[in-house]
């Protein structure tokens, strides 16, 4: 097994377990060469450990083994988000693999920051992605405070997601993926068909 | 696009169908009004970031974007006989402040830059080498640039009515008569997104979105735990 340790859980929240093993590969700014197993990629196995009942992303396969074990712990519901405070770190922007969405370009979504998540696995590459996936991505990547974290992804999902799966799609509507039951729910949108609130507008959807 | 489970719309449970708040995103920075764009407004507009990249000069820093934003509402208000511009408006400044708060990488000493937002923007990629910001960005911060970039060149919140009028609302403590007074309340400014997220807000000059009970659960859940110290006024869920 890798060294690592889980962090103690404030009493207030069952959320915020993470495996000190992701924190461990961020590199401080002016970070220099990447590990091996960049934090991207770990966080790429997060999430697909965490979905696999619905997807399997690329880049999980070079990251298998040891470390799967330690994510595995980490496979949660879809509302088990966690407050992140990592600081300034680098984001290693893999170069080797294909653009996000090439099998389904009408999932593709009008936010610049959201596809950049996508393209880079830290949302999920078949455009369904939860909200505490969103949650999480915010933070991870961009370093948006968790209040706000929170706040966005609650817009974006009552908007155009299920409230009950957190499910929502960042392209174009998905509701048969999305919806807990799309004979009750109706449409979803997703947040390419709907521009109110805020993933359409905030997260660049700009 | 649209799938065939679009039909089973009997039961609708949310206020979430496409028809009401449409025209919520017009005026975004890259991508086109729900009118002008026949429905497209998510598909990104090189000539709409072009026209950006001109105001800016290339530096996508808080005035020019300002300035921009201004660009970007007289060019709606001259072409789209449909546009609104509401409440939910004002996520869109918060949405152009991503650029010079969130996209700049430390490696380049957070100058929001052409190069990085032309990465974001048109490879949507990283850029390489890339650092995140230091501090997290929250609700207090993002809620100082919505409106620090709205009030340097400040427009009317309301909608066309189809004669070539622009009807001005109204909206909560924060907007009156289509205008953000300059001397608006803290209070109002730090509860400014909590309320766009539970209250009801007006979405077109004749219609109200009102969160469903369900969401206000939801948000009561998972959402409101992190803004329970800042006094804002809970969301009533009956």
């Amino acid at each position: 097994m890798p060294s690592h340790s889980w962090q103690r859980c404030p009493a207030w929240t069952h959320r915020c377990c993470q495996p000190s093993i992701a924190v461990s590969k961020i590199q401080k700014a002016p970070a220099a060469q990447p590990s091996a197993l960049s934090i991207q990629t770990m966080f790429q196995l997060h999430w697909s450990l965490r979905n696999t009942h619905t997807i399997m992303r690329e880049g999980v396969d070079e990251v298998m083994g040891e470390a799967a074990s330690v994510f595995l712990h980490k496979a949660t519901a879809f509302t088990d988000s966690s407050p992140q405070h990592h600081g300034t770190f680098e984001v290693h922007a893999r170069k080797s693999h294909t653009s996000l969405f090439d099998n389904d370009p009408s999932l593709t979504t009008m936010h610049s920051g959201l596809n950049t998540a996508a393209n880079h696995g830290f949302l999920a590459r078949d455009g369904i992605t939860t909200f505490a996936e969103l949650v999480d991505a915010q933070q991870n990547i961009y370093n948006v405070g968790y209040d706000l974290s929170l706040l966005l992804a609650f817009l974006g999902l009552q908007a155009d997601g299920d409230l009950i799966t957190t499910k929502l799609s960042i392209g174009c509507e998905a509701t048969s993926r999305t919806s807990i039951n799309p004979l009750l729910t109706g449409s979803q949108p997703g947040l390419a068909g709907h521009s109110t609130y805020l993933y359409h507008v905030q997260i660049t959807c700009h | 696009m649209l799938a065939t489970v679009r039909t089973f719309t009997t039961f609708k449970l949310h206020v979430t169908d496409s028809s009401p708040d449409k025209f919520e995103g017009d005026t975004s920075l890259t991508r086109n009004d729900f009118f002008n764009g026949r429905g497209d407004n998510f598909s990104f507009n090189r000539t709409l970031f072009d026209m950006m990249t001109e105001t800016t000069g290339g530096i996508y820093d808080l005035q020019g974007l300002a300035l921009y934003r201004r660009q970007r509402f007289d060019q709606s208000v001259a072409e789209n006989p449909n546009f609104y511009f509401g409440p939910l408006s004002l996520l869109l400044f918060g949405a152009a402040s991503f650029l010079y708060e969130l996209f700049p990488s430390g490696t380049k000493n957070y100058v929001p830059d052409y190069d990085t937002i032309a990465s974001f923007f048109i490879d949507e990629r990283l850029p390489d080498n890339w650092t995140n910001r230091k501090t997290p960005y929250s609700n207090r911060d993002v809620t100082q640039q919505i409106l620090a970039m709205y009030l340097l060149h400040p427009v009317p919140f309301g909608g066309s009515i189809g004669d070539g009028t622009y009807a001005p609302i109204n909206w909560g403590q924060l907007i009156r008569n289509g205008t953000i007074s300059t001397d608006v309340q803290p209070a109002a400014v730090s509860c400014l997104l909590y309320q766009l997220a539970t209250q009801s807000v007006p979405s077109m000059l004749n219609g109200i979105v009102t969160p469903t009970v369900e969401a206000l659960s939801f948000f009561a859940r998972m959402v409101q735990p992190e803004f329970d110290n800042l006094g804002c006024p809970r969301p009533l869920t009956k």
